[in-house]
This record gives structure tokens, sequence and C-alpha cells, in this order.
């Protein structure tokens, strides 16, 4: 088991996953989100690649209204 | 008439953002009757849930405008970067409305942080729309980072106390006359805006002023006719101020005049 923090609030996944595979998991089914991890923007193409491992600070973000 | 801003054709001066609105169908209605082709929106966390903004991006995408994402709530250039490269993504453009905020209170730009971030997503193919103070150093700085547009604020944002400090909005237009300059933040009513673009300012970006208005869709074409009326005016040549006072009728011939009166 590891602890991350996703969108600023703890979770966990049962073993390291890569990112397509972490984001399944968190039920982000639709293509409308972007992803950073440690605050390093990760594009959709390196998701698999990318390993989610302890203590990984994770943000999914979504289009919203904006000045 | 049209003109060119970040490698598009406009034909609307007038730049409007997407939150605060009484509803989404008034959202709707105000940015298209502000006649706007250019419309800002952001990027927020969002759970799965909470349907991941795909009601409120489905929405914005029915009108067909320009998207221009911010990068509201950064407070360094790292948060900005990575925000602006989500929104390149996200939204397929390489623009981004570039904003790094310095203090919580006023919601002043910072500068260092806010140069640096542009710097590096200059480096990185975006077309940066910087919202920035009206310092003139700081904007030509911008410039010299490889800024195409600049957007310094008339006030704070959200105060909708117009242009505070018109000398620096026009020392700005004097030392930048070739640079597109758009006002960014504060204004509140169409009598600012017009005044912006009567300084030969080259568009209006708003939003609260808009939404927050008790009826947005008719504030939101008020706007329109005051973005319009201010590009003309400057267009026009204004006349040039006087302290004494000349009288516009003939004075010769005026009936009942006598000498000494």
């Amino acid at each position: 088991m590891i602890n991350v923090l996703l969108n600023g609030e703890s979770n966990r996944l049962n073993k390291p996953e890569t990112l397509d595979i972490a984001l399944t998991e968190w039920d982000y089914l639709d293509g409308c989100y972007a992803v950073a991890v440690n605050e390093t923007f990760v594009p959709r193409s390196q998701y698999h690649q990318q390993l989610i491992n302890e203590g990984d600070r994770i943000d999914v973000v979504s289009p919203l209204e904006g000045g | 008439m049209s003109w060119q801003i970040g490698g598009k054709t406009l034909n609307s001066r007038l730049f409007i953002g997407s939150a605060l609105y009484p509803s989404p169908a008034i959202m709707q209605q105000a940015i298209r009757g502000s006649g706007a082709e250019v419309v800002t929106v952001s990027l927020r966390r969002q759970n799965p849930s909470e349907g991941g903004g795909t009601s409120f991006w489905q929405l914005i995408k029915e009108l067909q405008l320009n998207i221009l994402p911010n990068t509201a709530g950064c407070h360094s250039a790292k948060e900005a970067i990575t925000t602006a490269q989500m929104a390149r993504e996200i939204f397929e453009t390489n623009w981004v409305k570039l904003e790094v905020i310095g203090d919580d209170y006023n919601l002043q730009p910072e500068p260092f942080q806010l140069l640096e971030a542009a710097e590096q997503l200059v480096k990185e193919g975006f077309e940066v729309f910087p919202y920035c103070t009206d310092d003139l150093v700081l904007c030509q700085r911008l410039r010299d980072v490889g800024c195409n547009v600049l957007m310094p604020w008339a006030a704070p944002i959200g105060t909708g106390k117009g242009i505070i400090n018109p000398y620096a909005l026009t020392t700005l237009r004097e030392r930048l006359p070739d640079m597109p300059l758009i006002v960014d933040a504060g204004i509140g009513l169409p009598s600012h805006a017009c005044q912006a673009m009567e300084l030969g300012f080259d568009g209006i970006l708003l939003n609260s002023a808009v939404a927050q208005a008790g009826d947005p869709v008719t504030m939101a074409s008020a706007f329109a006719g005051a973005v319009k009326a201010g590009r003309q005016a400057y267009l026009a040549s204004p006349m040039p101020e006087k302290n004494t006072a000349a009288p516009s009728t003939p004075t010769l011939g005026t009936p009942f005049w006598h000498q000494g009166k």
C-alpha cells in the first residue's frame, strides 16, 4: 500500500502504479482533465510511463469558469 | 475594423471572463451579448464525482470563441508554468493569460515571478498574455522576454474602481506605442472601458463588471458599445483640453452686445 495526495487529500494505491492505471482506479474516465505530479505537468502521452510512488502529490484539473 | 492579436484576427476588442454569473444560461447570453471573441477560463482541481468540468466546458465550446486560459491563483513561476502547460493540453491553445499573484489582499501581480514565468513560457512556444501592473519598467521587461501583448490592470481585480492611475497607463501607451495593450482588471463601468480605449489601449478584458451587474446581459451590450465608442474616439483624435473657455457659437454679430459689457 502506498500513500499519496490526490488533489490535496490523502489517498492510496495498493502498490506503485503507472499514472494511467492510477487515474482509472480513481475513476477519472473521461478525457477532460490534465495532470501534474509533484507540481510537474505530465503530458497525456506519458501517463503509461509515469510511476506513482509513495508520497507523490497528484493534481488533476479540469476546465472551470475564470476571469 | 478587424485587428490582430496573438496570431489571430478579431473584430471585437472586448475580452470577457466566464466567472461569477448568476447562472450558466446567463453566462452564455452575456458573453454572446458582449460580442467578445475571446473568453477566459481556468483550471481547477475536480473530482470525478463532480463531473470533471465537462458541463462547463461544453457550454463554453458552444460559444465557438477563442479560449484564453488563465493561471489564476498561482503564486510562483513554477505553479504558473505547470498550470499553463496543463491548460495547453486541455484547451488545445498556446494562449495563456499569465497570472502570478504576489499579494492576496489586492491580488497584485508578483512582478519577478511573472517575468520568470513569461520568459520560460515564451521559450516553450506559448503566446503569453501577462496580467501585470501598470509599472512601465516591468512592462518593458515583459516585452524584452518575448511577450507580444501586455495586460496592465486598471485597478485590482474585482474592485470596479476604473483607472486609478491614468498617468501610468498613458505613459505605457506613449512608451510602448507598437505593443498591443489590453487593460485587464478593475473595470467597473462602461465609461471606464471607454476611457481606456480613448487613451489608445487596444482592448479591454473584464469579468466582474458584467457578471455581477444586476442585468449581466444588458451590461455586456453596454460594454460592447463603450469599447467601440472609445476606440472610435481615439482614432478620431480628440480635441486638446484647454484651461480657458472658448465659445463654440460665433461671437460676431451677437445681439444686444455692446462695448464694455
